[in-house]
């Protein structure tokens, strides 16, 4: 996307005159001060922030990840509170860690630098350290559908912990049970109140799982499968209660983002579908808008969906939703993403939205062709509705499937 | 109670297509037989096994038995079994035992009884279905398995001397005719001619496996109605499955 200048001149970062959700003078402005700042050290408070990539896979870079600053930098790796922010904040964030990195093969979780690693994430609280690279850190940053977007990176020499971190009682409790199969773990640590985030860390540094089947598992991996775990557990719960007593509807309108959620009086069944728009992340060269959808039923899904892991991201928001409420329900999300969000940003980015979708309250309808009536008459949505309803599985359901309790004798 | 089958491959293909979609059943013992009775969470579908007491080479009763049952787990336990499996049911107080015997060497399964409510609510069904239709079941497994992945929906067309499957989709439309010249057809009754009736594809695909084992299918069809397929497999063993239309 090309950006006329005067519009920058004008603007100054502040009025968003170029239909962007981020300022790009901004945060090139932030990689390009770093890369001033960062020689072949640096000394910073990690919040903390591991990462692990996945190519070469079963080879694997892994390292922590610190801002060149101390203080307490924990908001850097916690998505959870990153609605808060304007997305040049975030960006800044994530484009001011550092990162070191050191390859290894995936089951290599007992090496000295990997329980180093370990040793960062068991604690929610920053962690000084120091890393020493190989070669100044180049000002790149790595955009990725599914992670935040990550900083500099260099190879690492050597890594080494500074203060003296206080580990988190509950994850410490799940790290050191090595009889605890990871999918255990993961809801044990869940329950516990243990942030999404600080699990996904912990999974990716293979400190999750049975003894002798602890991995380290790419950090793109490791946030769908925590996803994914989480979510088919709270659906297993809300599947014993019984049906919300009405078709409701939630919006929310977010940096060029709208969401849209129907929960209709039904058994669980889930679809997350979204909209890109011309010149949006995704659908940067295309000239049409590109509709792309995956659902489950009742019984769930044993494939990956083809949408990717927003799909397991949103998942879990509706059955965190479902589960407050005590109820079971049809969920059908829509996402639209206009053409100023052109930045990947990682799935944090639907979850916390649908979070924040699902507190507010909603609006309540006795019959999904009066929700839709609702969103046809307000023009909600910038595609028309039918569009939506003709690519949507359980909206045809909802709209045409008949159930056989109307032939009862 | 204790119940001997000869041919546990009827019990692997039916709960194991049951246990696509259904978690828990209501299985019935009586002097009339076994029936095993199950619908779907979302209520589009359901399903009736019948056994009558003649076909069991053992039936060991006293008094009926009425108990649920996990599906899943049972369809698990079946996997198993093979051809020339025999399989034996005993219902203890709180659990089911599943033998199957092949070669007089048994393996024996016991998984727990479901204490849910879930399986109370199956509604006995009223339906006047005028049309019928008489195919083997290996045809309509083909024509099932030929155009499920082309669309969600599929129509049954009435004719007066035919009946026509057809699915649409962005691609195009597939259709597969049964009719009595090329001899798909076994036997029909039409009442409402020109007629038509839709349901969704994957209900249809949740049982293909059973109508393969099938002998003979009939198809019962009325406009608006709900459709039921009697499924005559080997031994008098019998599924009645009922799939709720869609409005198009």
């Amino acid at each position: 996307m090309r950006i006329e200048e005067h519009l920058c001149i004008r603007c100054r970062g502040g009025r968003g005159l170029c239909g962007l959700t981020y300022c790009p003078v901004i945060v090139s402005s932030v990689v390009r001060d770093l890369s001033l700042r960062i020689g072949s050290e640096v000394y910073g408070s990690s919040p903390p922030s591991v990462f692990v990539g996945r190519y070469g896979y079963p080879y694997v870079r892994v390292g922590p990840a610190t801002p060149p600053e101390l203080g307490d930098t924990y908001v850097y790796d916690t998505p959870e509170f990153w609605l808060g922010y304007s997305l040049n904040d975030v960006l800044s964030f994530r484009y001011s860690l550092i990162r070191g990195t050191y390859i290894t093969t995936i089951d290599n979780v007992n090496d000295k630098y990997v329980c180093n690693l370990q040793e960062l994430v068991l604690t929610l609280k920053p962690v000084d350290i120091e890393m020493r690279f190989e070669k100044p850190p180049k000002p790149k940053v790595l955009l990725d559908e599914y992670l935040p977007p990550q900083g500099p990176s260099a190879p690492l020499r050597n890594l080494r912990i500074c203060s003296n971190p206080v580990s988190d009682k509950r994850i410490e409790k799940v790290f050191y049970d090595t009889d605890l199969r990871a999918f255990e773990g993961v809801v044990r640590l869940y329950r516990d109140g243990v942030p999404v985030s600080a699990i996904q860390r912990l999974l990716s540094v293979g400190g999750l799982g049975s003894k002798n089947f602890r991995r380290l598992v790419p950090t793109r991996w490791s946030i769908t499968a925590v996803d994914a775990i989480i979510s088919q557990h709270l659906r297993n719960q809300i599947r014993n209660y019984p049906p919300v007593s009405n078709y409701l509807l939630f919006i929310r309108s977010f940096m060029d983002n709208l969401f849209i959620g129907i929960l209709a009086p039904r058994t669980w069944s889930f679809e997350w579908m979204e909209a890109w728009f011309p010149g949006s992340t995704w659908n940067r060269f295309g000239g049409d808008v590109e509709v792309e959808g995956d659902y489950e039923g009742f019984r769930g899904r044993s494939e990956y969906p083809d949408i990717g892991g927003c799909y397991y991201a949103a998942r879990l928001a509706s059955t965190e939703a479902l589960l407050r409420m005590k109820r079971q329900a049809t969920v059908i999300l829509w996402r639209e993403i206009y053409e100023g969000f052109n930045i990947p940003i990682g799935v944090w980015f639907v979850r916390e939205n649908l979070r924040a979708m699902f507190n507010d309250k909603p609006k309540s309808f006795t019959s999904i062709n009066e929700v839709l009536n609702y969103l046809r008459v307000n023009k909600i949505t910038r595609i028309p509705l039918d569009v939506w309803v003709r690519k949507s599985k359980l909206m045809n359901v909802l709209l045409r499937q008949e159930v056989l309790d109307r032939f009862k004798r | 109670m204790r119940i001997t089958f000869a041919n546990a491959r009827v019990w692997r293909y039916v709960m194991g297509s049951i246990s696509k979609f259904v978690e828990v059943g209501l299985m019935i013992v009586n002097d009339d037989g076994l029936t095993f009775k199950a619908m779907d969470p979302s209520r589009v579908a359901l399903v009736e096994f019948n056994i009558p007491k003649e076909s069991f080479d053992t039936f060991e009763l006293e008094g009926e038995v009425k108990v649920a049952i996990n599906v899943e787990d049972l369809g698990k336990i079946l996997r198993s079994s093979e051809k020339d499996d025999r399989i034996s049911l005993e219902v203890s107080e709180n659990s089911l035992t599943i033998e199957l015997e092949r070669k007089g060497i048994p393996r024996m399964f016991v998984i727990p009884l479901h204490t849910g409510s879930e399986v109370e609510a199956i509604p006995e069904l009223s339906l006047d279905l005028r049309n019928k239709f008489k195919v083997a079941g290996t045809t309509l497994y083909e024509g099932i398995s030929s155009i499920e992945d082309l669309g969600d929906v599929l129509t049954f067309n009435i004719g007066e001397d035919h009946l026509s499957l057809v699915v649409k989709s962005d691609l195009g439309d597939a259709e597969i005719v049964f009719d009595k010249e090329s001899g798909m057809l076994l036997e029909f009754e039409v009442n409402d001619p020109n007629t038509s009736v839709s349901y969704g594809v994957e209900y249809l695909s949740y049982v293909k496996q059973p109508i393969k084992l099938s002998e003979t299918v009939d198809i019962l069809l009325s406009p608006e109605m709900p459709c039921k397929l009697v499924l005559n497999l080997p031994q008098g063993a019998k599924m009645n499955y009922y799939v709720a239309p869609r409005v198009e």
